[in-house]
Formats: C-alpha cells, sequence, structure tokens
C-alpha cells in the first residue's frame, strides 16, 4: 500500500503517534517488560524485594503437572471454543447469504449481539445456564440432577465453551457474510448450471473461497480463546469445579494474586505470550503467504 | 440424449424502469442451432441467463422438452452454458473446471478424464490442463469455458459470447468447430453474439433482437434478403445495406439526391419510403446509372469498398473489380429493381413488393 499523505522530518508523525505510543507503552510494554523482569527472579509476595534466578521460574513452571494440566485445559477450550464459534458464524452467514433477498434483515439482527458488553454477557449467559432459575435448568425438571455445570467438569467446560462462542460468533459472522457478498455471482452460477445445488455450492464454491478469511479468524478466536477467555471463566466458573476450567489464563491470575506467586505466574504469562505471538506468526507468514499465492 | 426444444412465451423483464424483455415469443426448435442476434445491451444475456435459470423473469414461462420449467432451479434444468465473462472457477485448475460438472454428474474418474482429454484436444487446451485460470490469456479462458459446456453433452448448449475474446483466425476455426461439434451432438443450441459474420455462418436460424423485441426470426438468408425492417437491414451484413430516402412518387420512386426507377410497391400514406440496396447489388458504370462522387475507397485485397455519395446520402459499393477509383471521381450506380428492398420511412417495415417486374433499371431522369 501507498501512504497517501506524505511528511516531511519525523517530528509531526511522531506527535501525532504520540498519544497512543505513551498509552500502549504505559499499558502494555511496560508491564510486559516487568512481567518478563519478574519471570527471571524470585519475587516477595508483595514484590517489593527480589533475586535473581535466571531460568528458574520457567523450569519450575515447566516440571510442575498442573501447569500441564492448565495447557492441556486450555487446548481443548480453545479448540471447542474456535470450532464452535467458526461453525455456527459460518452456518449463520451462509443462511443468510443463500436468501440474500430477505437475509438483509437477519444479517443487522445478527450483528446486533457484537455490541453487548462482555460483562452483560456474563450476567445473561450466567442467568441463562443457571441450574436452578435459567431455562437450562428446566431440564432438571425432566431429568433431575442432569444440568449441574457447577459440578460436573465436562457440563462446565461445555457452558464455558458456549459462553466464548457466544462472545466470538458475531465478530465472525460480520467477517463471513462480506466474504462471501465478496464472492461473484457469476461462480455460484456458473456451478448451479455445472449442476450443483446449494450446499454443494457452499462446499466447492463459497468454502475453498472464504480461506483466507477462515484462517484469518481462526487466529484471532484462537489468541481470544488463550487471552480473553479469562473473564468468561471469572464470571462463570472461577476455573471449577476442581481444575476442570481452569485455563492457562485464569491460573495465571489464580497463581499470582491468590497465590501471590508473582514470579510463577509472570514465567506462565510469557509462555502464554509465546503461543499467542507463535499463532500470530502461523497466520501472517504461513496462511496469509499462502493465500495470496493462490489467489 | 435427444435434443429438446426450448419455448419462450410471454417473456418480460425490467430492471427498473428499463424494460428489457417486452414479451417475447420465441420457439427454438430441437436439435437446431439458433442464433441470437442484437445491438449491445438489447437484452441477450438476459434472455440467456432466463433460459438457464439465473434469471428470474417478471412474467412468462420456459419451457425446455416439452417441461415448465419456469419455477425450476437451474442445476435441474439440463443446459451447460459459456458465460460471457467466463467465470471460470479461479480455485481450480483447468481440468477441475472442465471436469467439475461430470464429476457431479456422477461419472467415474476414467470417464471423466477422458472427456476431458477430448475437449481438451478439441480446443487445444492440452497444455494447459494443470494451469489456473489466472494464469491463462483472455482467449485461452475462453476456450476453458467452452470446453466446460461441451464436455459435459447436454441437450441444451448456451453461448454468451463465447468467441468475442479471440483472435481473427482462432475465431474463425472455432467456429467451424463449434458448428461440426454440434452436428456431432445434436444438441439444441443458442448463441448469443453481436457478431452477424457469426450469426450468418453458424446459424440454421436467427433471432434477431432489438430493444427488448424480437426484430426479426428466420433463416440466415431470410434476413439477409428479406429484412422486415430498416433495422434489420442495418444490421446484417458487411458492409450492411444501404438505406436512401426516397418519395414515391406515381408509378415511379424517386430518390433524394437523383435518380429514379418503376415502383414495384403499392403507394404508402406517406408516401416516403426508404430504399435498401444492398453494397454488391450495385453496378458502378452503368451509362444510364445515377450519379454519385467518390468519397474514399477501402482496398480489402479481394474486393473494395467505395464510399460515395448520392446528393447528401452515403452509399456503400463493393466492388471486386480491378480498377481503382480515385476521391471526387463521379460514378454511374445502378441496380437491378429485384434488389432492392422498400421499407416505409416512418415505420421502418418492409413494404412488399405487389409484382416482380423483371430487371429494370434504374435511369436518371425517368419521370413523365
Ligand atoms: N442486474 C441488472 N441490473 C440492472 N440492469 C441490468 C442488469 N442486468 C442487465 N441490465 C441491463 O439490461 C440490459 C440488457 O442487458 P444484457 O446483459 O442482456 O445485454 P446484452 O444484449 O447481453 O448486451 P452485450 O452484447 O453487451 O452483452 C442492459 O441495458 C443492462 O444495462
Ligand atoms: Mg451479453
Amino acid at each position: 500500500m501507498k501512504s497517501s499523505a506524505r511528511f516531511h522530518g519525523h517530528w509531526i508523525p511522531l506527535a501525532l503517534g504520540l498519544p497512543q505510543l505513551v498509552l500502549i507503552a504505559l499499558f502494555f510494554y511496560w508491564p510486559t517488560l516487568k512481567a518478563f523482569w519478574w519471570s527471571l527472579h524470585l519475587v516477595c509476595p508483595f514484590g517489593n524485594c527480589s533475586t535473581f534466578v535466571g531460568l528458574g521460574n520457567y523450569t519450575r513452571e515447566l516440571t510442575d503437572s498442573s501447569f500441564y494440566a492448565a495447557l492441556r485445559t486450555t487446548a481443548l477450550f480453545a479448540a471447542f471454543g474456535v470450532s464452535l464459534s467458526i461453525a455456527v458464524a459460518l452456518f449463520l452467514a451462509a443462511m443468510v447469504e443463500l436468501h440474500r433477498r430477505t437475509g438483509g434483515l437477519f444479517r443487522y439482527l445478527l450483528i446486533w449481539p457484537y455490541a453487548v458488553a462482555g460483562s452483560v454477557l456474563g450476567v445473561i449467559l450466567k442467568v441463562a445456564a443457571s441450574p436452578s432459575i435459567g431455562p437450562l435448568g428446566y431440564l432438571n425438571t425432566l431429568w433431575p440432577g442432569f444440568w449441574q455445570p457447577y459440578l460436573n467438569g465436562t457440563q462446565s467446560m461445555l457452558m464455558v465453551v458456549f459462553a466464548f462462542a457466544w462472545t466470538q460468533i458475531p465478530f465472525n459472522f460480520i467477517v463471513f457474510v462480506a466474504a462471501l457478498r465478496a464472492i461473484p455471482a457469476e461462480y455460484l452460477a456458473a456451478a448451479a448450471i455445472d449442476g450443483a445445488d446449494p450446499v454443494r455450492r457452499f462446499i466447492d464454491i463459497q468454502l475453498p473461497m472464504l480461506k483466507p478469511q477462515l484462517f484469518f479468524v481462526a487466529t484471532i478466536n484462537l489468541i481470544e480463546s488463550f487471552t480473553n477467555s479469562f473473564a468468561i471463566v471469572d464470571t462463570m466458573t472461577q476455573g471449577g469445579p476442581g481444575r476442570a476450567t481452569n485455563i492457562l489464563a485464569y491460573k495465571i491470575y489464580t497463581d499470582g494474586f491468590i497465590g501471590l506467586d508473582l514470579s510463577g505466574s509472570s514465567a506462565l504469562s510469557m509462555m502464554l505470550m509465546l503461543l499467542v505471538f507463535a499463532a500470530c506468526f502461523v497466520q501472517f507468514f504461513v496462511f496469509e503467504r499462502r493465500a495470496r499465492q493462490e489467489g | 440424449m435427444s435434443a429438446a426444444a426450448i419455448r419462450v412465451q410471454g417473456l418480460s423483464k425490467r430492471f427498473g424502469s428499463r424494460v428489457v424483455m417486452n414479451d417475447l415469443d420465441i420457439d427454438f426448435a430441437a436439435g437446431q442451432f439458433t442464433v441470437v442476434l442484437g445491438p449491445s445491451g438489447c437484452g441477450k444475456s438476459t434472455l440467456l441467463r432466463s433460459i438457464a435459470g439465473l434469471e428470474e423473469a417478471d412474467r412468462g414461462t420456459v419451457h425446455i422438452g416439452g417441461a415448465d420449467v419456469t419455477r425450476t432451479p437451474p442445476q435441474h434444468r439440463g443446459c451447460a452454458m459459456v458465460f460471457q465473462n467466463y467465470a471460470l472457477y479461479p480455485h481450480m485448475s483447468v481440468s477441475d473446471n472442465i471436469g467439475y460438472a461430470l464429476k457431479l454428474a456422477g461419472l467415474d474418474r476414467k470417464e471423466r478424464e477422458r472427456r476431458i482429454g477430448e475437449a481438451a484436444e478439441l480446443l487445444g487446451l492440452g497444455a494447459l490442463l494443470d494451469r489456473r485460470p489466472a494464469q491463462l490469456s483472455g482467449g485461452q479462458r475462453q476456450r476453458v469455458a467452452i470446453g466446460r459446456a461441451i464436455a459435459r453433452r447436454q441437450r441444451v448448449l448456451l453461448f454468451d459470447e463465447p468467441l468475442s475474446n479471440l483472435d481473427a483466425k482462432l475465431r474463425q476455426e472455432m467456429r467451424i468447430e463449434l458448428r461440426r461439434l454440434h452436428d456431432e451432438i445434436g444438441a439444441t443450441t443458442i448463441f448469443v453474439t453481436h457478431d452477424q459474420t457469426e450469426a450468418m455462418t453458424l446459424a440454421d436460424h436467427i433471432v434477431l433482437l432489438n430493444n427488448g423485441l424480437v426484430e426479426q426470426a428466420g433463416t440466415p438468408m431470410a434476413l439477409y434478403h428479406q429484412p422486415r425492417t430498416t433495422f434489420v437491414a442495418g444490421f446484417i451484413g458487411t458492409p450492411p445495406m444501404n438505406l436512401l430516402t426516397a418519395r414515391h412518387e406515381g408509378h415511379d420512386i424517386v430518390v433524394d439526391g437523383g435518380g429514379c426507377f418503376p415502383a414495384a410497391i403499392k403507394a404508402n400514406s406517406s408516401a416516403a419510403v426508404m430504399i435498401g440496396i444492398r453494397p454488391e447489388a450495385i453496378d458502378l458504370d452503368d451509362p444510364r446509372g445515377m450519379a454519385a462522387v467518390v468519397e474514399a475507397a477501402e482496398d480489402l485485397g479481394s474486393h473494395r469498398v467505395i464510399y460515395a455519395r448520392i446528393g447528401q446520402q452515403r452509399v456503400l459499393v463493393t466492388y471486386s473489380g480491378t480498377r481503382t477509383y480515385v476521391r471526387g471521381e463521379t460514378l454511374r450506380l445502378s441496380f437491378s429493381s429485384q434488389a432492392i428492398c422498400c421499407f416505409d420511412a416512418i415505420s421502418g417495415e418492409r413494404i412488399e413488393p405487389y409484382s416482380t417486374r423483371p430487371a429494370s433499371f434504374l435511369a436518371e431522369g425517368c419521370q413523365p
């Protein structure tokens, strides 16, 4: 891309970018550096004294079985959460696109949830999933003791996965609808002439052409499942029952602020950040490049 | 597979306030090669897409092989089609593009490969089978699109200007190939074009559209020799028929700017007529002919096209002799009255002659 405006010298662009840079530095780079520094030290519970231990905190975490348990839970959560978010959004987008004429209204209705704040959503979902008062609680009047998301680990995982998907679907939906709209109608016309019904057209024509958006959305969802999933777990299950929903992001919080192991949780944050970087790297340097070569 | 007749009845379509098809009734005979001809924007593609099921008409019905398919989705109509803009699947190789319909039709791999190979050989695509459409030239894409349509052996073949992007030599070869292929497959073929040479050479039957209406339908020779309107006369033929304004006076027709000849038509109310004469039917130096001044001459090797002027009216004459004509020279034009078509100057419709008197030549000053 070519920049549309040119500035001479460095001062004007720097001055214009400064407010943003200051904010990022204050709330991202500085805490990150601090966490990195802490992860190399043994820090007292309130952070007022420290001894350098090199990679000691990392080896401690990497030999701890609870780390691997959290990693497994994270992987499970991410796999199901991301797949569900993509599958549902894709289905809704395909349906809206299939009925272009009436689809317009539903397109707006389905984008709306995107505007609902996360905490509001958490409360709504908490009530919805409540075993006593929510609509799912009705299952318990049919089969007493069937729906117990706060006792049954599988059900609580299901609940947070569903909640996570709920937060991701509107964004995915917007991306997919836009991408489907951009596919020229002639390709679908040609496929129809070739004898393909709407389902085949979706599988053979639309889906392959959505590949770049699929990779993009998958990466975004994956990163969200590593990081922003914290709020969902915190409001709904607090990592329980037992450790059934204790994903890495939540473990970092509990280890650090409840267990007061700042060094260990800093080392965990660094490792989580590495995972996020890896996901970004794969998206930008593998998928994007391949998509560009194919396109 | 037996060919299927296509019948379009009362088909109408408007986009906003623009009427693109106006109550069209057309029969496409089974197994026939019909060319739909017309100027750009007259609704040819819209008609073709309505037959294929890609465009929903506002009114009217489409029958294929006797069955009403007006509400049938395109995948169940049994048509193969070449799109004006090719519409090749960008994520598939050339052979997958051609083979996709065959796969959907449930053909096994061997049969598919055989058909793809056949189409590729016919269209000279052998070396391109593994390429993606983006790696092909316009003409190559067009050939792939043709291959995709013919490999399926459908009972109805729809072509939307399939030769527009080929060079002259290839276009001529493809014309002959398509015609041969049609005779071999025996499908009902509808071929849309605005190139009247293609129409004349390919068609069993031509449907000439103008402004969403059928201007004339018939064999190429009928359209050539008996154009129903001045529009048809001006559209068919390279160069097209000369149209000269004239008046009907007594028993004669007097051409504006000079010359007259005995009328073979009934007097019409307005007395204003247009006479149409093919450029090749005009004799250049008949001593009794009417005077015309040469404006320009194009030498095409096999023949010359001479642009001349009778009074204010432009006349084109084709001439295959060797003599050269230069600007400013005076010609003496004459033609057989049988070669003339008369049109009503206002409605543009042809006036049938009541007699075909033997060759009475145009002569200057035949007024009583
Ligand atoms: N989707 C559409 N919306 C609005 N107008 C349309 C649409 N499709 C076609 N038209 C109009 O309908 C008219 C006929 O279009 P059509 O494509 O059938 O023309 P055509 O005869 O195939 O022309 P060409 O020889 O240039 O391909 C044109 O004036 C075009 O602008
Ligand atoms: Mg067209």
